[in-house]
């Protein structure tokens, strides 16, 4: 699901970082108005590990195999932290793992951040967010956030990858491709959605403050 | 079983050619380049790039490709340059569902420079493995951090006691002091 380098086009590769910047300044900005910014870093940082090794972990989907994103529980666990914990993420699998690269890390953040942000909001949906007497309300709207979290980043994908094939390459080959690709993301995104749930669940559970009520 | 195929024919093509009068319309002529460039494509599973799409740009024309082909079951791709190809840095672009890499191959030379810039698995590991301690660290360091942070904090709001109160406070600790030196 990472964009590699020479995939896209140069002015894409800009944008993304364009759009990269805006996120992180906003995400921080939100972050820096809720009391001490510094309280939330070490669940952060635990998740941006989480999210770093996710990738390197293959799931098989026939007919071929897809690797974990994470990026709909980074949202609904971390919050506004999620963005910048992905741009971190990403950075270190580009530079180690070869997962993505260095010229599309604006726009695979962006393709992956957004979409964790989104299932952050869906997450904040819940009704009685303080009340722990129902937890298959929670666990519902934490399944919601963690699948429709890589679901959207599938879609921006395919958005992306078809609206820039190069005129060398056969564009309908491409665009079969893709779609057989993100088809196979759907099982994933149900794995995910529940792995949410299941995390959240167990963190209402033990360490409710975890989750947090603030937006 | 290909490579039987295209054997077969190659003979039958000689043959052919050897055969044939040179009048006749439907000769054919074979020419053999031992030179190919093999190129194998797969994702970093381990799994081939199988109908991958292939593009080959050669060295004084980046922008059409030289030749433009699929790889086979196997990820692989056999590029043959003709004769009258150009020497230099050879460029290769394989791509398959917004996956794919570029890289360059010298047509004088027989190695390619595919895998050279590749880390080994050792490596990657360690990097992984170092980044996931770099952010456990991270997370106990602001753990530390925000204990202490919140405990000033704490200390910062608690009432100030009266003075007469502040002086006994200092006085008896004083008297410890005092006590503790003569021990």
């Amino acid at each position: 699901m990472h964009i590699p380098d020479g995939i896209i086009p140069a002015q894409v590769c800009v944008a993304g970082y364009g759009l990269t910047g805006l996120f992180t300044w906003y995400s921080l900005r939100q972050i820096n108005r809720h009391g001490d910014p510094s309280a939330d870093v070490p669940k952060a940082s635990l998740l941006t590990a989480a999210f770093f090794v996710a990738s390197s972990i293959y799931i098989p989907v026939p007919p071929s195999s897809v690797h974990l994103l994470l990026n709909g529980l980074l949202g609904v666990v971390l919050g506004y932290f999620a963005f910048p914990a992905i741009l971190v993420g990403l950075f270190f699998q580009a530079l180690i793992v070869g997962h993505g690269g260095l010229t599309t890390l604006g726009v695979n953040a962006t393709m992956m951040g957004f979409p964790a942000l989104f299932a952050h909001h869906i997450f904040q949906l819940r009704p009685g967010k303080n009340n722990a007497a129902r937890p298959w309300i929670t666990g519902l709207f934490a399944f919601l956030g963690g699948a429709f979290g890589l679901a959207l980043t599938a879609l921006i994908f395919i958005g992306i990858v078809i609206t820039t094939v190069p005129a060398d390459f056969n564009a309908q080959a491409e665009q079969t491709a893709v779609i057989t690709l993100t088809l196979s993301h759907i099982p994933l995104a149900i794995l995910e959605g529940t792995f949410t749930a299941m995390l959240v669940l167990f963190l209402q559970r033990v360490k409710p403050e975890l989750l947090g009520g603030k937006s | 079983m290909r490579l039987r195929l295209a054997l077969a024919a190659g003979l039958w093509g000689l043959l052919l050619a050897q055969g044939a009068e040179p009048a006749q319309a439907h000769g054919a002529r074979l020419e053999v380049v031992p030179q190919a460039v093999e190129i194998t494509a797969t994702f970093d599973t381990g799994e081939p790039m199988a109908d991958a799409q292939v593009s080959v740009y050669a060295p004084d024309a980046l922008d059409a490709p030289w030749q433009s082909a699929q790889t086979d079951s196997d990820g692989r791709f056999l590029f043959a340059p003709r004769a009258d190809a150009p020497a230099g840095v050879w460029e290769v672009t394989v791509r398959k569902a917004g996956h794919g890499k570029t890289t360059t191959f010298d047509l004088g030379v027989v190695s390619s420079n595919l895998a050279s810039s590749e880390q080994s698995l050792a490596q990657k590991w360690l990097g992984v493995v170092a980044i996931v301690w770099g952010c456990v660290g991270t997370s106990l360091y602001f753990l530390r951090k925000g204990d202490s942070g919140r405990k000033n904090l704490d200390t910062r709001r608690l009432p100030q006691p009266p003075l007469r109160e502040a002086a006994t406070a200092t006085f008896v600790s004083d008297a410890k002091a005092s006590r503790k030196e003569s021990r």
